[in-house]
């Protein structure tokens, strides 16, 4: 097999709604279970609130608001992908609420396809391509491109915000 | 004009009664004149005799008084004897006065003439009188004197008046007699010819009673003796019109009557001996029919028998069918427990599996963030990376595993739920099944009496079929007595005779007639005597025992 032998990449899929998504495990820290999520106030619909993460808070977002996906009640099998996002040299840690996570995959970067550009219901530029899973796609997700900078600064404002307040939870 | 023997009789009398009354007033009429004539007698003529003859008593008395008047000198007896003297003049004054009243004209004259020389004495006699008041010789002889003249004078003719009276009244008592005896002689001759007519006409009238009763009575008895003799053909010839006349008649009547009584009574003494014959098949094939009802009876008997035995089997089972039902409604409250035990003990399993699944899930998860762990640490995480996928296959399995079996025993709960709560629907079903099983027993219980009450009546039934076969017996016997009762009766009847020459010819053909139906009465007896001898209720109808078929069962087709 050459291809065994070609670059691999490991991949996390999760999934929303019916969908399968990928982010590389280099930007996963840990998967966390659902835990309570401290509200905050005049954030940003899909921003959940923020949490307590071994002493430090985490900012979450809820992944499918920001996809534009339909609010669901949360599930035993949702859990909280903690992320590492880099925007413009500035490294951020944010909590992801995801329907469920699947598994860690190594994906042949050779099989990856470009994302279509157009018919897509989602901003073709967060999504790095695509990989033929089982049975359906897989997208792969550059969760950095994910939050714009204004986005970003809102939760670096929660970040600190949270930094401020939460600990003393 | 009907003249009936009352009449006769009544007129016989009427005339006897009106002879004898006839001599009775002739002889009334007789004896009352002769009384009537005594009577005259007796009380005028007898009594001026006696008054006359009194008078002249009175008159010697007082003439006797004053001769003694004249004697005596005494004052005293002067003065009695006038005294007595006037007396006894009074007392003769009112005799002749009585005697004037009593008296006829020629009578009265007579007393005129005596009541003179009466008054002419009694002159005399105040003469007399006076002289002896004076009581002296002198008048004595004056007085005397007087006396033994005209004193003597005026009483003679006084007492010779009272003779004629005397004369004349015993002349008049000779007449009396001569006429009263004339008078006798007479009614004595007139009842003589009145007692010797009322003879006659008694005789004749009670020979014509007589004649005229004897001659109907004897043909009244003459017709009575042929009927006695048992003629009928008699004719009674009638010509008396009275009571006997009526006797004829009606017995004529009673004759003809008889006949029509007597045709009447031999037809139906036919009737009777046909109609006994007829009594006596029927009451044979009664008799069949109640052997035959026996037979049936007992069929009867024996099934409902079958029958009480089948129904102590249906209450027997139906009793242990509601202590089954009985069981299996408790059982199935145990069982219904039971099932709510086990859905008890699958909630928990559920339970303890979702915490396997927790477990499985959290594992799971552990195993991704090895496994993210393992991929970031490159390749020096590789296997480390296969233990994390392997542990997370595990749990992956585990969880789904956890989760089939929640599913099921979820669904299980569900099913045994279902289960005991049909369960608990069945157990009133089957409570409800075990009342019913339990009155079906008591309906089988009642029927079973009820049947015991039919089997009880059917024997009653026997019974009675019995009894009916025994009366039909003695029906066929009551018949056959009939039949001979009939005989006698045309035997006795024909003693009569009713049509001249008839009689005997009857007779004949009765006789032989009554021979014809006597027979198959006997035989008919004689058949069910045969049968009544076998007994009971089964009646060998083929009479095989003693291989004698009887003339009788020939009527039936043989099977």
């Amino acid at each position: 097999m050459e291809l065994a032998s070609a670059v691999t990449q490991s991949y996390l899929t999760f999934r929303l709604d019916d969908e399968l998504f990928a982010t590389s495990v280099i930007n996963v820290i840990e998967i966390l279970e659902l835990t309570r999520i401290t509200k905050v106030p005049r954030s940003p619909s899909f921003m959940r609130g923020v949490i307590n993460l071994r002493g430090t808070v985490l900012p979450v977002i809820d992944a499918r608001q920001k996809f534009g996906l339909d609010k669901t009640p949360d599930t035993v099998n949702t859990c909280i992908l903690v992320l590492n996002i880099q925007i413009d040299n500035e490294k951020l840690t944010v909590g992801a609420l995801v329907d469920a996570v699947q598994e860690v995959l190594d994906i042949d970067i050779s099989t990856i396809q470009p994302a279509p550009s157009i018919g897509s219901r989602y901003k073709s530029e967060f999504i790095d391509g695509m990989v033929k899973g089982n049975d359906k796609f897989i997208m792969l997700l550059n969760v950095s491109k994910v939050f714009s900078s204004e986005e970003v600064s809102i939760l670096k404002e929660g970040y600190d915000m949270g930094e401020n307040t939460s600990i003393n939870q | 004009m009907k003249l009936t023997i009352k009449a006769r009789l009544i007129t016989a009398f009427v005339v006897l009664i009106v002879l004898s009354g006839t001599i009775y007033y002739l002889g009334s009429t007789n004896t009352g004149i002769l009384n009537d004539r005594i009577n005259i007698i007796v009380d005028v003529n007898v009594k001026r005799i006696l008054l006359a003859s009194k008078a002249a008593e009175d008159i010697q008395f007082i003439t006797k008084r004053e001769k003694e008047l004249i004697m005596t000198s005494n004052q005293n007896e002067v003065d009695e004897y006038i005294e007595v003297i006037e007396e006894r003049s009074s007392e003769m004054l009112a005799r002749i006065e009585q005697l004037k009243g009593m008296s006829d004209e020629k009578g009265i004259e007579i007393l005129e003439g005596f009541t003179s020389n009466w008054n002419n004495y009694t002159k005399v006699y105040n003469k007399i009188k006076a002289l002896s008041l004076k009581n002296n010789d002198s008048t004595f002889a004056v007085a005397y004197k007087l006396s033994s003249t005209d004193g003597r004078e005026a009483a003679l003719g006084a007492i010779s008046s009272l003779a004629q009276i005397l004369k004349k009244n015993e002349g008049a008592l000779a007449t009396a007699k001569v006429e009263a005896d004339t008078l006798y002689d007479n009614a004595k001759t007139n009842m003589i010819i009145l007692l010797i007519v009322a003879v006659v006409v008694s005789v004749l009238i009670s020979f014509w009673i007589i004649s005229s009763i004897s001659k109907s009575i004897n043909t009244a008895k003459l017709a009575i003796k042929s009927v006695a003799e048992g003629d009928l053909t008699i004719s009674i010839e009638n010509n008396s019109k009275d009571e006997i006349g009526d006797l004829l008649e009606y017995m004529r009547a009673m004759v003809d009557k008889l006949k029509d009584v007597l045709t009447f009574v031999s037809t139906a003494s036919d009737h009777i001996a046909s109609a006994s014959t007829q009594m006596s098949g029927t009451s044979q094939s009664m008799s069949q029919g109640s052997q035959e009802q026996a037979t049936s009876a007992e069929e009867i008997s024996s099934s409902m028998e079958e029958m009480v035995a089948n129904i102590q089997q249906n209450t027997d089972n139906a009793q242990q069918t509601e202590k089954i039902a009985l069981k299996a409604a408790e059982d199935i409250q145990e069982g219904s427990k039971f099932v709510n035990l086990t859905v008890e003990s699958m909630k928990k399993i559920a339970e303890k599996i979702s915490i396997i699944g927790e477990i499985a899930r959290q594992t799971n998860l552990l195993a991704l963030n090895a496994a993210v762990e393992a991929a970031r640490a490159g390749d020096h995480g590789k296997g480390f990376a296969v233990v994390a996928a392997e542990v997370r296959k595990l749990a992956e399995r585990s969880q789904i595993a956890a989760g089939e079996i929640n599913e099921l025993s979820s669904s299980s709960v569900a099913v045994a739920d279902k289960s005991g709560k049909l369960l608990e629907q069945i157990v009133p079903n089957i409570q409800s099944t075990a009342r019913l099983v339990q009155e079906i027993s008591a309906a089988s219980r009642e029927q079973n009496t009820g049947a015991e009450q039919v089997n009880n009546a059917i024997q009653q039934f026997n019974q009675i079929i019995q009894q009916n076969a025994a009366a039909s017996e003695e029906m066929a016997t009551g018949s056959e007595e009939l039949a001979s009762q009939a005989d006698h009766l045309r035997e006795t009847i024909v003693f009569f005779r009713i049509d001249k020459g008839q009689s005997a010819q009857r007779v004949s053909a009765q006789k032989t007639r009554a021979a014809q139906l006597a027979k198959p009465v006997q035989q008919t007896a004689k058949h069910f005597k045969g049968a009544q001898l076998k007994g009971g209720v089964n009646l060998d109808m083929a009479m095989s025992s003693n291989g004698n078929h009887d003339a009788l069962d020939n009527g039936f087709e043989k099977y």
